[in-house]
């Protein structure tokens, strides 16, 4: 089997927790801790290192980790939550989204594992969106800065522009680092 | 005018803070009932879920952190819906406040420091330094949530002291409720956060509120009524009906002979459900230090309707955006302006409130960091809006 995802438990409910613990194991994931909720979490989790979180949609501490993966990139943790029953089209519209995924509060445990699979693959689909985002931010930021420095350098150089981004993109090679970098010390040093 | 409301039941999200008052009043003593409005005041435990909530649809309106509904309508941490604000929950109402061990450091440094805001973040930085020098970790301070007036309040009152946020302090999200909890079980050394839970730090003997928000900007945005762009199109009547008695209703808690009926009605199990005694605080507006000798109060710690506290001024959605730009949040190449229009109302709030005889100012924007007195706007008295040691606005 691949590698099992692992999977903490916030819940005050010793009971329903314990559940929810068979059923997930039952699945194939792997329970690394049930927790109770508190302003500790963020230690908790950064003992277990869990791939996955389920926590109630009751708990405040939800907050707490919804700003891991904001304050924290590194640690992105995609988040199932219990919500009431009668509160289905909240559940479709967020599972929808990607945001995270929603289990209602009564666990059947033959459901779990599709409503976990469900997260799981929504949670990837943000995240490679999320990351795609960030290279076209990337690539826009690294663009400004080449044109900026091929700027000051036909201004105070008398390059002509071809002639500015050729010595850019030599200096990249030559130094082997990233365009954008080379733009960035270029400007340091002619903006002085 | 009643049957002209396109929808009059309506579900509202709270966080049970002090400034969700005027929802509270406004269903209490009928402000809402005389709109023909019928209102369920839900009341929920995190802004994730109150947006969540929000946006699909499961509340019609909000009480929200003013940076967060900014943030979700860029669809930043979150899913991109537009949402629009045109009613502020009034102004300030914020402190910092760090533990006992962190204060006596603070007071080694710079003594009187309750007496001293303007000295309080050149302390903090010398903490900083004497920490990395002895390869201590970084301070732990939490703000409730990462779009929020506490987070953007405390890094620019950590900035103007030239102190490195990104990497001499470490921010974390405490929800309110818990910070004491935390600061007691040493989980963090200090956080922002609204009243009552800076004096119930101070009350249990854990820790002490060292500056106000008021300190650090002088009549700062807070929370504001939000709504989903698509719902204020198409109910405008219910909208502009949910505004006045939004509007009457913080006009009767700014009046001193209903302060008691406030504090009784907030205290309520089903509202905020803290004690008597913290909610008081959070009125008196007091700052002290642990042993009682330095007592300093704040003007307006908070301010809940005077001064055009309820107005929605684009200049603060023009300020919070360009605090999420500071910090990385959100591209810097976006227009701060443009983002600001879309989600601020405030035309749509003029028309309303002006419709009921009171006069308001007739631009959106007002400059920020200019007025250390209250000042008068085409004969509309507005507040003082300093920042913090009169450092420039942005």
């Amino acid at each position: 089997m691949a590698e099992m995802m692992k999977v903490m438990l916030v819940d005050n409910e010793s009971a329903r927790s314990a559940l929810l613990a068979q059923a997930l194991a039952d699945h194939g994931y792997k329970v690394v801790a049930r927790v109770q909720p508190g302003p500790n979490l963020l230690a908790m989790v950064a003992r277990y290192m869990p791939d996955m979180v389920v926590i109630d949609t009751d708990s405040p501490d939800r907050d707490i980790l919804e700003s891991m993966s904001l304050l924290n990139e590194h640690n992105p943790l995609p988040v199932v939550m219990f919500a009431d029953e009668d509160n289905e089209t909240v559940i479709q519209e967020a599972i929808r989204s990607g945001v995270s995924g929603y289990i209602v509060r009564d666990v059947d445990k033959e459901r779990v594992k599709s409503v976990m699979n469900v997260a799981v693959a929504r949670f990837r689909e943000y995240q490679a969106l999320k990351n795609e985002l960030k290279v076209t931010q990337n690539e826009l930021e690294e663009s400004r800065l080449i044109d900026k420095a091929k700027r000051l350098l036909m201004k105070q150089k008398g390059a002509t522009e071809a002639h500015a981004y050729e010595s850019i993109r030599k200096m990249s090679m030559e130094t082997n680092k990233p365009m954008g970098e080379v733009a960035k010390n270029i400007i340091s040093v002619l903006e002085l | 005018m009643l049957n002209t409301i396109e929808k009059s039941q309506l579900m509202i999200g709270f966080i049970p803070l002090t400034d969700s008052a005027p929802l509270i009043i406004a269903q209490e003593e009928g402000f809402f009932a005389d709109e023909g409005l019928e209102v369920t005041l839900s009341r929920e435990v995190s802004w994730s879920n109150i947006r969540d909530k929000l946006m699909f649809g499961a509340l019609d309106a909000a009480h929200m952190l003013a940076p967060m509904l900014l943030a979700s309508s860029q669809g930043v941490g979150s899913v991109k819906k537009p949402l629009v604000t045109a009613y502020s929950f009034g102004l300030n109402g914020n402190a910092i406040s760090v533990s006992n061990q962190i204060y006596a450091e603070l007071e080694k440094l710079e003594p009187q420091l309750i007496m001293q805001p303007q000295a309080t973040a050149v302390a903090m930085k010398k903490l900083v330094e004497q920490r990395k020098q002895q390869g201590d970790a970084p301070l732990r301070l939490a703000v409730v949530f990462p779009f929020s007036m506490h987070h953007y309040l405390l890094r620019f009152w950590l900035n103007s002291a030239g102190i490195d946020v990104d990497n001499d302090i470490q921010i974390l999200v405490v929800p309110p409720p818990s910070v004491v909890q935390a600061l007691e079980e040493d989980l963090i050394d200090g956080y922002c956060v609204g009243e009552p839970w800076n004096s119930h730090a101070l009350e249990k003997g854990v820790g002490v509120p060292l500056i106000s928000g008021y300190d650090i900007w002088n009549n700062a945005p807070e929370k504001v009524l939000g709504v989903r762009s698509q719902w204020a199109e198409a109910n405008p009547q219910t909208h502009a009906a949910l505004i006045r008695a939004l509007y009457r209703a913080s006009e009767w808690i700014s009046q001193p002979q209903n302060r008691d009926e406030v504090i009784e009605y907030l205290t309520a199990p089903e509202y905020i459900g803290a004690p008597k005694n913290s909610i008081m605080n959070a009125f008196a507006g007091k700052l002290m230090s642990p042993d009682g000798t330095q007592v300093r109060e704040v003007k307006r710690f908070t301010l809940p309707f005077r001064y055009q506290a309820n107005f929605p001024w684009q200049s603060h959605a023009v300020w919070i955006v360009e605090q999420m730009q500071a910090c990385g949040q959100l591209n810097e190449e976006m227009d701060a302006q443009a983002i600001a229009e879309q989600s601020y109302l405030t035309d749509f709030y003029r028309d309303t409130v002006q419709a009921l005889g009171v006069k308001l100012p007739d631009s959106n924007y007002k400059v920020e960091g200019q007025h250390a007195e209250p000042w008068s706007m085409d004969g509309i008295d507005l507040a003082e809006d300093m920042f913090y040691c009169g450092a420039s606005d942005s």
